[in-house]
C-alpha cells in the first residue's frame, strides 16, 4: 500500500468513524428537547462526556448519576464502574443515599486509584474488559472517572482524552470525566462538556417541600458536536427519574424555620 | 510403634486467646483483657490476662462479677474459629521441622511427631531451642516440651510449673526423652488431670484421695477399670507408651500443577502467550478430570538464570472456565520480564473445591448471571485485588457504619455463601410505589457523598436546639436557605466498651440544609443541650 493509499484508507476510516451517518450512534436521551436537539438526539454511548462543577457540594455527583440511572435502565444488565479516589475529601458515594435516588449501588463497581494517570489507565482496562474480542462480553453500561484535574497539564490532557476516546470507540460504553473545579477547561477531546452548579429549588408551596424528593442545577452545556450551546436549570425528580426544564429561580433571603418533621432513632 | 524411637514436641500457647483478642483490638498485652464463653447462657471467664488475674478475676467466674470487680476491664467472646485458624497457620509452619504435625485447639498447642527428624536440627534439644527462639521472636508466649509420647508431651508442657515456674517472656523447654523408668519417675509428681481424662474422672478420683499419678501406679488396671471405666487406664497406658496413640495430623492440601520444561529457552512476548495459554488449558482439563473447581492459579517461570517468577489470579467463585481463566490470565505475557529466556514453567491451582453438577432446576437463580463476577474478577487480575471495590450495606442506624467498602471479591465470597437479609437503608425506590416512597424516602434521606470522618463546622443558630442559620467551613461561608429536620440518632452504647475510638457516646440531631446558593447539605449537632452536654457541629455528606 503505497502512500497516496494509505491516506485514502485513513480518510475512510475517519469519515467512518466520525461523520458517517450510516453508523448508527446510540444515544441516551435526556428527555429534555432542547438538550437531546444540541446532542443530536442525547449522550451518544462510545464517547467521552466531561461534567464539571465548582466547589464542595453534590451537584457534578448529582448529575452524574442522573445520567447513569438513565443509562442503567438503557442497559438493564450493566454495571457502572466508578474509578475515583476513596479517600477523597469530597466523601465517599454513599450506598443509601444511591438506593434512595433509584441507583442500586449492587451494580456500582468502585475502582480506588488516587493518581489521575493510574486512574485514567484503569479506566483504560475497565473499557478493555467491555471488548468483544470474541468470547463473552462483560456488561458494562458506563464508566466515570473523577481525574478531570488532568487538564492542568493540557498536553496530557488531551492525550487523554484521545485515550479514552478510543476505548470507548472500542467498547461502545458511555465514559464520563468527573471534575471539581470552578474555571473553564478545554474540552475539545470530548463529546460534550457540561459546568454544573447548584441551584436552589423552586418551593411552590408547603406541601411540596419535600427536601429530598428532588435536586436542582444551573447547567451550562457549553460543548457538543452541533456546536449548539444549552444554559438553564433542570430539576431532577427521584421517584421518577426524570429530568425537567425549570426557570430560573432566586432564592429567598429570609431564613425558612424548620419544618415539622422530627424522626428518632434512639435505641 | 515403639517406645524408645518416638519423640513429640508438644507445643502450649497458653494465653492464646488473650493475646489473640490484643492483637485483633490493639490492645496493649497488658491490659485487663478476659475471654468468655456462653455455658446454658451464662458468660463465664474461660481466659484471663495476668493483669486482669491480679485485680481478681478468676476462671469460672461471671463476667457479671469481673465487671463488678474490675469494670474496665474488656471483655471479648472465646472466638474458636480465630483460634483454630492459628494454630492451623503454625502447624504448617512446623512442617520446615517435620512433617506429622497437627493441632490440639482445645487445649491450645500444637504437636509435632518428630521421630526420626530431630539429628536435622543437632537433636531435639536444638530442636526445641530453635523453636523457642522462633516463638520469643514473634512474642508469642508457648510451653515447649518433649516426651516419648503425646500423652507425656501433652503433660509436661500443660503442668511445666511441677518443673519451672513458667515467666511471660521466656519459657525453657522441658525435654523428657529418657528410658521408660525416668519418664515414670517424672510423671509422678503431676495431678491426675495431666492425664487428659474428664472431669468427672478427675472429681472421682479427688474423692478416692487420688489426686498425682504415682499414686494410681500401685492400682491395678481391673480396679481402675471397674472404679472409674476404661477410660482412665487407657489413658495411663497412652503417657507411658504402653498404648499406642493416634492423633488426626494436618493434610496438606496438595495444588494441582501442570508444567511444561522447554529445550531451547522461550523468547517473546506471542511465545509467553501461548506457554500462558497452554498451561491455562492443561490446568482446566485436570480441573475437568477430577471434577474440582479452583479459586486461586498461580503461574510461575523459571527463567535461564534460575530466577523464579511467579504471578496469581484469584477468582471471587470457583471455576475451572477455560474461557474465564484464559481471559484473566491474557495480561501476565506483558508482565513477565523473561530477560534471557524461560527453561520451565508451571500452574498451580489452589483453594480447590468440589465442582459437582448442579442441577439448574433446583435453584434457577444460582447462575442466573456470573457476568458481574466475570468483571470483577478481571478488574481485580488487572488492577489488583486492594483497588477493586463494592459498596456493602451494614445494618446499623449510624451512618458511618451503614456502609462498608470491601474488596469486591469478597463481597462475591459473601454473597455466594450467605444469603443476604434485605436491609431498610438500600430498599431500592420503586417506581410503581412512588406515592408511598416518597414519605419514606423524605424520611430516610441519605446523601450521595459521605464525609468519613465527619468534619467539625463552625455554625450560627438562632437558638441553640435551632438548625443552622449560617455554616462556615474552609473559609467559604454558607448562609441557610431552608433547613429540615431533626432525625435523632442516638450513639451505640452498647458497642461504648469494645469500640470506643470508632463511635461517639452522644447523641446526634440531624438536619438537612439547603443554603442559598443551592447546596444540600447533611449537618448534624452532637451533644444534647437539655442533658448539659457539649454540642459540637458537623458536616457530614452532600446531597444532589
Amino acid at each position: 500500500m503505497n502512500k497516496q493509499q494509505r491516506f485514502e484508507t485513513l480518510k475512510n476510516e475517519i469519515w467512518q468513524n466520525y461523520f458517517s451517518t450510516n453508523k448508527a450512534q446510540k444515544a441516551i436521551s435526556l428527555d429534555i428537547s432542547e438538550i437531546d436537539d444540541c446532542l443530536n438526539g442525547g449522550l451518544t454511548i462510545g464517547r467521552v462526556h466531561l461534567i464539571t462543577g465548582s466547589g464542595y457540594s453534590g451537584a457534578v455527583r448529582g448529575f452524574t448519576l442522573a445520567i447513569l440511572r438513565k443509562v442503567m435502565r438503557e442497559r438493564p444488565s450493566g454495571y457502572i464502574v466508578w474509578c475515583t479516589n476513596l479517600n477523597s475529601s469530597h466523601g465517599i458515594l454513599y450506598g443509601a443515599g444511591l438506593a434512595a435516588i433509584g441507583i442500586d449501588p449492587r451494580r456500582l463497581i468502585l475502582v480506588d486509584e488516587p493518581h489521575p494517570l493510574r486512574g485514567v489507565a484503569a479506566m483504560e482496562e475497565v473499557l478493555g474488559a467491555a471488548r468483544q474480542d470474541g468470547e463473552a462480553a462483560i456488561q458494562i453500561a458506563a464508566v466515570v472517572g473523577d481525574y478531570a484535574q488532568l487538564y492542568r497539564n493540557s498536553d496530557l490532557w488531551h492525550k487523554t482524552a484521545r485515550r479514552l476516546q478510543f476505548a470507548a470507540e472500542q467498547a461502545d460504553v458511555l465514559v464520563i470525566i468527573n471534575g471539581i473545579t470552578s474555571r473553564i477547561i478545554p474540552a475539545a477531546g470530548f463529546e460534550s462538556y457540561w459546568q454544573v452548579s447548584t441551584a436552589v429549588r423552586q418551593i411552590l408551596s408547603e406541601s411540596n417541600n419535600r427536601f429530598y424528593d428532588s435536586a436542582s442545577w444551573h447547567i451550562k452545556l457549553s460543548r457538543t458536536r452541533s456546536g449548539r450551546h444549552w444554559t438553564g436549570n433542570l430539576s431532577w425528580q427521584f421517584s421518577t427519574g426524570t429530568l425537567s426544564h425549570r426557570p430560573v429561580f432566586n432564592s429567598k433571603t429570609s431564613y425558612r424555620l424548620p419544618t415539622n418533621q422530627f424522626v428518632s432513632h434512639i435505641s | 510403634m515403639s517406645f524408645s524411637n518416638s519423640e513429640f514436641i508438644y507445643i502450649w500457647f497458653y494465653d492464646l486467646p488473650v493475646r489473640l483478642a490484643c492483637y485483633q483490638k490493639g490492645w496493649q498485652l497488658d491490659t485487663a483483657v478476659a475471654i468468655y464463653h456462653i455455658v446454658n447462657t451464662r458468660h463465664i471467664i474461660c481466659y484471663a490476662s495476668n493483669t486482669a488475674k491480679q485485680a481478681g478475676i478468676l476462671i469460672d467466674m461471671s463476667v457479671a462479677d469481673a465487671q463488678a470487680i474490675l469494670p474496665t476491664c474488656h471483655f471479648r467472646s472465646y472466638d474458636d474459629i480465630a483460634v483454630k485458624n492459628w494454630l492451623s497457620r503454625v502447624g504448617q509452619w512446623a512442617w520446615r521441622y517435620t512433617p506429622l504435625t497437627g493441632i490440639d485447639s482445645e487445649s491450645l498447642g500444637i504437636w509435632m511427631n518428630v521421630t526420626g527428624a530431630t539429628h536435622l536440627t543437632s537433636g531435639i534439644a536444638a530442636m526445641c531451642d530453635a523453636l523457642q527462639t522462633e516463638f520469643n521472636r514473634i512474642s508469642v508466649s508457648a510451653q515447649i516440651a518433649a516426651a516419648p509420647t503425646y500423652g507425656a508431651a501433652w503433660a509436661f508442657a500443660h503442668f511445666s510449673e511441677f518443673f519451672t515456674r513458667p515467666t511471660l517472656q521466656q519459657n525453657k523447654p522441658i525435654i523428657v526423652c529418657d528410658e521408660r523408668a525416668i519418664l515414670r519417675q517424672k510423671l509422678e509428681p503431676l495431678p491426675v488431670a495431666a492425664l487428659r481424662i474428664s472431669a468427672d474422672i478427675q472429681t472421682g478420683l479427688k474423692q478416692a484421695g487420688l489426686e498425682q499419678i504415682y499414686q494410681l501406679w500401685g492400682i491395678s488396671a481391673i480396679s481402675l477399670t471397674t472404679r472409674f471405666g476404661t477410660d482412665l487406664v487407657q489413658r495411663l497406658g497412652q503417657i507411658i507408651g504402653d498404648v499406642s496413640e493416634l492423633q488426626k495430623p494436618l493434610i496438606i492440601p496438595t495444588p494441582l500443577i501442570a508444567s511444561r520444561n522447554y529445550l531451547t529457552p522461550l523468547l517473546g512476548v506471542e511465545a509467553i502467550q501461548k506457554m500462558i495459554r497452554d498451561l491455562v488449558s492443561l490446568i482446566c482439563i485436570q480441573l475437568a478430570q477430577r471434577h474440582l473447581l479452583t479459586r486461586y492459579i498461580v503461574i510461575a517461570v523459571k527463567r535461564v538464570d534460575s530466577t523464579i517468577i511467579r504471578r496469581t489470579i484469584s477468582l471471587s467463585r470457583p471455576s475451572r472456565s477455560e474461557s474465564l481463566l484464559h481471559r484473566l490470565t491474557a495480561h501476565l505475557a506483558a508482565d513477565i520480564d523473561v530477560e534471557f529466556g524461560i527453561e520451565h514453567s508451571w500452574i498451580e491451582a489452589k483453594k480447590l473445591s468440589a465442582g459437582l453438577p448442579v442441577n439448574q432446576a433446583f435453584d434457577p437463580t444460582l447462575y442466573k448471571d456470573d457476568s458481574k463476577d466475570t468483571l470483577i474478577d478481571y478488574l481485580t487480575a488487572r488492577l489488583g485485588h486492594n483497588k477493586v471495590h463494592q459498596l456493602q450495606c451494614i445494618d446499623s442506624w449510624q451512618p458511618e457504619s451503614a456502609q462498608r467498602v470491601q474488596p469486591a471479591q469478597q463481597t462475591i465470597r459473601q454473597l455466594h455463601t450467605h444469603v443476604s437479609n434485605s436491609l431498610p437503608y438500600w430498599q431500592l425506590q420503586d417506581e410503581s410505589e412512588t406515592s408511598d416512597n416518597i414519605n419514606l424516602v423524605s424520611f430516610s434521606a441519605r446523601p450521595l457523598s459521605l464525609l468519613t470522618p465527619a468534619v467539625l463546622v463552625d455554625v450560627i443558630a438562632l437558638l441553640p436546639d435551632h438548625p443552622p442559620s449560617m455554616i462556615r467551613w474552609r473559609k467559604q461561608n454558607w448562609q441557610i436557605h431552608q433547613a429540615t429536620g431533626p432525625e435523632r440518632i442516638g450513639p451505640s452504647w452498647w458497642l461504648n466498651g469494645i469500640l470506643s475510638n470508632q463511635h461517639s457516646d452522644k447523641t446526634r440531631d440531624y438536619y438537612w440544609l439547603e443554603t442559598q446558593s443551592g447546596e444540600r447539605l447533611w449537618v448534624y449537632r452532637e451533644g444534647l443541650i437539655e442533658r448539659g452536654e457539649s454540642v459540637e457541629w458537623f458536616l457530614h455528606g452532600f446531597f444532589a
